[in-house]
């Protein structure tokens, strides 16, 4: 397989996992992964791949292959400060600005029991 | 324990029980509303003191919103972002003809294509055939500039009109949610589908604008125009304006004015736009678009080019002689006026014939061709009086091309990450909303673990693209 074909290989996969992680669900995150996996053996390629004859057009498809991770990557990044932030807040309940224990506000409302 | 206090027990529990059916129902009816996050129907346990005639059972309470602050805001942001992006790549998608990065069309072609005439020219200075092409490739190359600074104009237009729409459209969505703290004051009560109304509105609203909602402890909400300007307070609101501007004394005095964005009491406030298609929209129109066809302080990037190119073709040709052995007369002329007008103004000079075109360098040294073959090298000149900014003209025009192409690529990829991120975000909105505190932070922890391991192979991929890159010479 030359460089050229792994790059489009790898392109083709890399739009799957950006389309399928619009999805954002536990097993949709681990078949994912699973498909990053088998890119990233698909970059190692096998022993006898060539890459050393690879030439100036195959460098054009790894540039553009470059710039296809790197907005994955920024996709992913957003999911990751997006829950980051969500569990520091869900974390952060019930204590105050400072990191002391808020003391809840008594409710009239409130049931008994005696 | 009496009959009464039984059946005032049972008919509390019958109507806490009738109130989560409505709830339900409610939810089922709205699943497809836009901005409506699902009703938790609670019930609180009432005392249980059956001496003093309290037999406990349950009273419904209010129903609580699942809505989720954080993640509304965190889709609003991502709104915001697309917005921006949208409006810069429709706004540069315009632009980028006129710098045809392959070269066959556009000011790069007609520049390239007169310094070849010049160039056949001076390989054979006599001719009529060069003299007259000559002529007719720097009237192309008048045209071309006269046409890429009016696609400007009418760029310019088109993104000022849009502007004002903006505006428009963020004054209508702040007089909605007006509309709205006015009715909650009224009614008193939280009414879920006053809420998904007013969640829809700041959505839009925040796609269009980087506006600041705060929810009050009166339940009404504020708006603030990057978290400084207000929008709404209250039963107030303040509308922007879009305004044209020119500073006092300006450099170029018949410049296109930028646009500002003005409050209510007419302060300029075009800082606090922040996100969203305004926040586009004025990178283009004061950023963009001035740095190419000028404004009222700079000259832009359109007009030194072409009185580069005017003067200094003018310049050699008047220091040649023609057939007659008169001095050269000008190929070249523009509205001198102002700095910024150059590029719309150039024509060849009315008066210039194929036989009043100067080829000839009295020197010393005498060479027949002497200007014809300067005029011929000028693109690729690096004298200092033939540069733009330390660069040759070509050069300098070809740096221009890479900015606006990355650009492009910028707003372009910008908006593919935004438009993936504000899907993602609404995604994970659905999924988190309508389930239990307890299980939102589970469901969310769940997705952040995958995302980081998903986060740590792309850092493996982008390292062995990079390897790859390295090693393909």
């Amino acid at each position: 397989m030359t460089l050229k074909q792994r790059c489009q290989a790898g392109e083709a996969k890399l739009e799957q996992v950006s389309n399928a992680l619009l999805d954002p669900r536990p097993e949709i995150l681990d078949y994912c992964e699973t498909e990053l996996q088998e890119l990233i053996a698909l970059l190692e390629g096998e022993p006898g791949d060539p890459v050393a004859g690879a030439v100036l057009s195959d460098k054009s498809e790894l540039l553009q292959f470059h710039h296809r991770i790197r907005l994955l990557a920024l996709q992913v990044q957003n999911a990751m400060n997006l829950c980051q932030g969500w569990i520091q807040l869900d974390l952060s309940q019930g204590y105050t600005g400072e990191g002391r224990p808020a003391v809840p506000l008594s409710e009239p409302g409130a049931s008994y029991e005696i | 324990m009496g009959l009464f206090a039984n059946l005032t027990s049972s008919v509390k529990a019958l109507n806490a029980f009738e109130q989560s059916l409505e709830v339900a129902q409610n939810n089922v009816s709205n699943a497809s509303t836009a901005g409506f996050a699902k009703q938790l129907a609670t019930l609180n346990a009432l005392p249980f003191h059956p001496q003093t005639g309290l037999l406990g059972g349950v009273q419904a309470g209010a129903p609580q919103s699942t809505r989720d602050e954080y993640l509304e805001q965190a889709v609003r942001y991502q709104n915001g972002q697309l917005g921006n992006y949208t409006a810069q790549a429709q706004g540069l998608g315009g632009i980028e003809p006129i710098f045809d990065v392959t070269g066959q069309t556009g000011i790069i072609a007609a520049l390239n294509s007169m310094f070849q005439s010049f160039s056949a020219w001076s390989a054979n200075p006599d001719s009529a055939a060069a003299r007259q092409d000559v002529l007719s490739k720097a009237q192309d190359l008048g045209s071309s500039f006269q046409q890429a600074a009016s696609v400007l104009a009418s760029v310019t237009g088109n993104v000022t009109n849009q502007i004002g729409s903006t505006v428009a459209q963020i004054n209508d969505l702040a007089a909605q949610v007006q509309a709205y703290n006015i009715q909650h004051n009224q009614n008193g009560a939280a009414d879920s589908g006053l809420d998904a109304h007013l969640h829809d509105t700041l959505e839009t609203l925040n796609g269009l604008a980087g506006v600041t909602s705060r929810f009050e402890s009166d339940g009404s909400v504020t708006l603030l125009l990057g978290g400084q300007t207000p929008l709404v307070i209250g039963n107030q609101r303040y509308a922007l304006q879009s305004a044209s501007f020119t500073p006092a004394s300006p450099a170029n005095p018949n410049a296109i004015p930028s646009i500002r964005i003005e409050d209510a009491n007419g302060q300029d406030v075009t800082g606090h736009v922040v996100g969203g298609t305004l926040s586009g929209l004025l990178t283009v129109r004061n950023s963009v678009l001035p740095a190419l066809q000028g404004d009222s302080q700079q000259a832009g990037a359109l007009n030194l080019i072409a009185k580069k190119v005017a003067d200094r073709v003018n310049q050699l040709l008047a220091s040649g002689k023609d057939p007659a052995g008169n001095p050269g007369a000008p190929l070249f002329t523009y509205d001198s006026s102002s700095a910024a007008n150059t590029a719309r103004s150039l024509a060849i000079d009315p008066n210039i014939t194929a036989n009043t075109l100067a080829a000839f360098d009295p020197g010393p040294p005498q060479v027949a061709n002497g200007i014809a073959l300067a005029l011929s090298r000028l693109g690729d000149s690096t004298a200092a009086t033939d540069t733009i900014g330390g660069k040759s003209i070509l050069n300098f025009l070809n740096g221009q091309t890479q900015i606006i192409g990355q650009q492009v690529a910028s707003a372009s990829s910008g908006e593919t990450v935004a438009q993936r991120s504000l899907t993602q975000a609404r995604a994970v909105r659905t999924q988190v909303c309508g389930v239990s505190l307890n299980e939102e932070a589970i469901n969310v922890m769940e997705l952040q673990r995958g995302y980081q391991a998903i986060s740590k192979m792309i850092t493996v991929i982008n390292g062995l693209t990079e390897t790859l890159i390295n090693m393909v010479q």
